[in-house]
């Protein structure tokens, strides 16, 4: 109590005229999430504004609900702004004051973030109160210029064999995972993130996973899972529901990448999903249409390409002089019946350096992760991968194209040469090989041993179709017989000749107790 | 489009080519014609808010008389010759004065809800 007195009397004490109040204006009309406002003739472009409920109310009013509710300038016109609720809009009315905050949208990030589950705005909603220590960063931002930044070459690994093997990802790409719903395209992403435990310490990567538009339930269970494999140590979740305006919809991928980039600035590498742009996109087009902008193809406004092309310019790897860090960038875009050449996906993988295309019919046949090797790609390619895994996934994609261009024949199996029978066999085997179980990515060393022994006939052995429970029994068989091979491995980040032979004759031994 | 025809009878009345009665009865006849009736009520909003925001008139409101002076110097300062003076209690003390793009607020109530936000925030 008496340090509420004391405050309250510094506060009279250093109270002063305040300066002049300039620009306001007067809420025309409202609805559907966007106010007209008549006056602000200064106001600029995303400038943030503020609606007073205070002004038509007495003191007792004022005081029983002071909370002010914010808005953005997305339109201005020739005698009025159009600005975007961010906020409650019932508790927005015609008559209602709006004042000039002077500066853009900002949220407030900081190290404490890690861990928490926010807001578009930075407002934590997980129940654990207040982030501590956090300052403003505007949300929009420009995205770092050609100097700044320094070649991509440092791997990403997702745990994926896959992905790891044939589309290697690098810290400060921007790879696309593009799919019809309910492909696997947020299993690839989770795995990434929880992949990162495997990570030492200093070089793990800080993870924000940014659900846009998604159901609430679906990222509480995601939270949840990321929870449970201490995960969340390192990961921030920007959560922006399908219950909420379409403005949050809009900002969370912004805001997901500002954070990244708080990070990335301190020399720290950090990777951002964005699940997914294809709600961002609809949003967008809803608080577009509502702001009387042309519509466009789709009804799309015509800088629908420009929000996911400044969004994801920011990812980036900086050179030593601006620290180093980096920022990587996994968008999720959604198809309809398999179409990529439709307007969202044909922009963003334009963007993008490269994409993950995952078919529902390799899913249904149950190809898990039904990743396209044939069709998806990596710009970064090998320049992203350890030598370990460079070494042993050179023959994997000619392998596997071999074996889509003889898996026509495979119906004439009986009338079949033996070096097309082996083709086929060994493009099977290597098919099994690369399927895995959601929620079990597996780290690098272990990934080039398994590659390793794929690829050196060390499965031959095994029946094609069997070749998927082998390469689990492998798995367990390598964790209790090789873990110094695989320490190996992991810290020298190659496969040498004494780790070659020595994996060599530890496989020779599982070939044979195994078959 | 009723801000266009609003705009439109904006200027016709300052140029003064017609008196307001002609020109609502050639708008009358000019929308049964175009078979546009139903916009009269739109256009008649329209042009009341284009009007107050081209008008030049201060909103002042005073706790009590005492603030008057202050208060009226504050908007010939904004530049508008004209001040509509109002007595508003919900002030508590002392004035403001607004305008369409403007406000000086120097009221008791301004000062308590900003020391009360400052306090508990």
């Amino acid at each position: 109590m008496e340090s509420i007195i004391k405050r309250i009397e510094e506060e009279i004490v250093h109270a002063g005229p305040r300066e002049r109040d300039l620009d306001i204006g007067t809420v025309t009309i409202t609805g559907d999430g966007i106010a007209e406002i008549d006056g602000l003739s200064g106001a600029v472009m995303s400038e943030m504004v503020i609606f007073d409920p205070t002004f038509d109310r007495t003191l007792e009013e004022a005081l029983a609900d002071s909370d002010a509710i914010y808005g953005l300038v997305l339109n201005l016109e020739e005698d009025s702004v159009r600005a975007v609720i961010l906020g409650d809009a019932s508790k927005v009315h015609e008559g209602m004051l709006v004042r000039r905050l002077g500066r853009l949208l900002s949220i407030p990030v900081g190290d404490a973030l890690v861990g928490r589950v926010v807001s578009a705005l930075g407002e934590p909603v997980d129940g654990k109160g207040p982030v501590p220590g956090v300052t403003p960063m505007p949300i929009e931002r420009q995205a770092y210029g050609v100097i700044d930044r320094a070649p991509v070459n440092q791997p990403l690994h997702t745990g994926i064999k896959a992905v790891d093997a044939m589309i290697p990802i690098g810290r400060g790409q921007r790879e696309l995972i593009i799919g019809d719903r309910g492909v696997g395209k947020t299993a690839i992403a989770i795995d990434t993130i929880l992949n990162q435990k495997n990570e030492p310490a200093a070089t793990r990567p800080i993870c924000i996973y940014v659900a846009i538009g998604q159901k609430e339930s679906k990222t509480a269970k995601i939270v949840a899972q990321l929870a449970e494999a201490g995960a969340m140590e390192y990961t921030i979740v920007v959560t922006a529901p399908a219950s909420s305006p379409a403005a949050f919809q809009f900002l969370a991928p912004f805001a997901g990448a500002t954070i990244g980039e708080h990070f990335m600035e301190q020399g720290k590498d950090a990777l951002v999903v964005y699940d997914d742009l294809s709600k961002q996109a609809v949003a967008y087009r809803q608080m577009s249409l509502l702001l009387r902008r042309p519509p466009g193809r789709e009804a799309y406004p015509g800088d629908i390409f420009y929000l996911h092309s400044r969004l994801l310019e920011r990812a980036a790897k900086l050179s030593k002089e601006k620290g180093g860090g980096s920022l990587t960038a996994l968008p999720i875009i959604e198809t309809q019946e398999g179409d990529v050449s439709a307007y969202i996906p044909t922009n963003v993988i334009s963007i993008t350096d490269g994409q993950i295309y995952l078919q529902a019919d390799l899913f249904n046949k149950g190809m898990r992760p039904a990743i396209d090797v044939g069709i998806s790609v990596s710009r970064v390619g090998s320049s992203a991968q350890t030598k370990a895994i460079k070494k042993v996934s050179g023959k994997i994609k000619l392998e596997l194209a071999q074996f889509r261009e003889l898996e026509a024949f495979m119906q004439f199996a009986s009338d079949l040469d033996a070096d097309t029978k082996k083709r086929i066999d060994s493009g099977r085997r290597m098919t099994e090989m690369l399927k895995q179980n959601v929620g079990e990515p597996l780290a690098f060393e272990m990934q080039a041993a398994i590659i390793f022994a794929a690829t050196n006939g060390f499965f031959d052995s095994f029946a094609p179709e069997k070749t998927s429970d082998a390469e689990k029994r492998l798995q367990n068989y390598l964790l209790r017989e090789a873990g110094s091979v695989l320490t190996a491995i992991r810290e020298s980040r190659e496969i040498s000749e004494e780790s070659d032979a020595a994996l060599r004759a530890l496989l020779e031994k599982f070939s044979v107790s195994a078959a | 489009m009723p801000s266009d025809y609003a705009k439109a009878i904006y200027r016709l009345k300052q140029r003064g080519d017609l008196t307001d009665a002609q020109i609502a009865e050639n708008l009358r006849l000019h929308l049964t014609r175009a078979g546009k009736t139903k916009l009269l009520p739109a256009i008649v909003r329209e042009l009341k808010r284009l009007s107050y925001m081209k008008q030049d008139v201060s909103v002042v409101e005073i706790a009590s008389e005492a603030a008057r002076i202050p208060a009226v110097a504050a908007a010939k300062e904004l530049g508008n010759q004209e001040q509509d003076v109002r007595i508003n209690d919900a002030l508590i003390s002392g004035w403001r004065v607004k305008t369409r793009d403007t406000l000086i607020d120097r009221s008791g109530k301004r000062f308590l809800i900003d020391l009360y936000r400052s306090v508990t925030n």
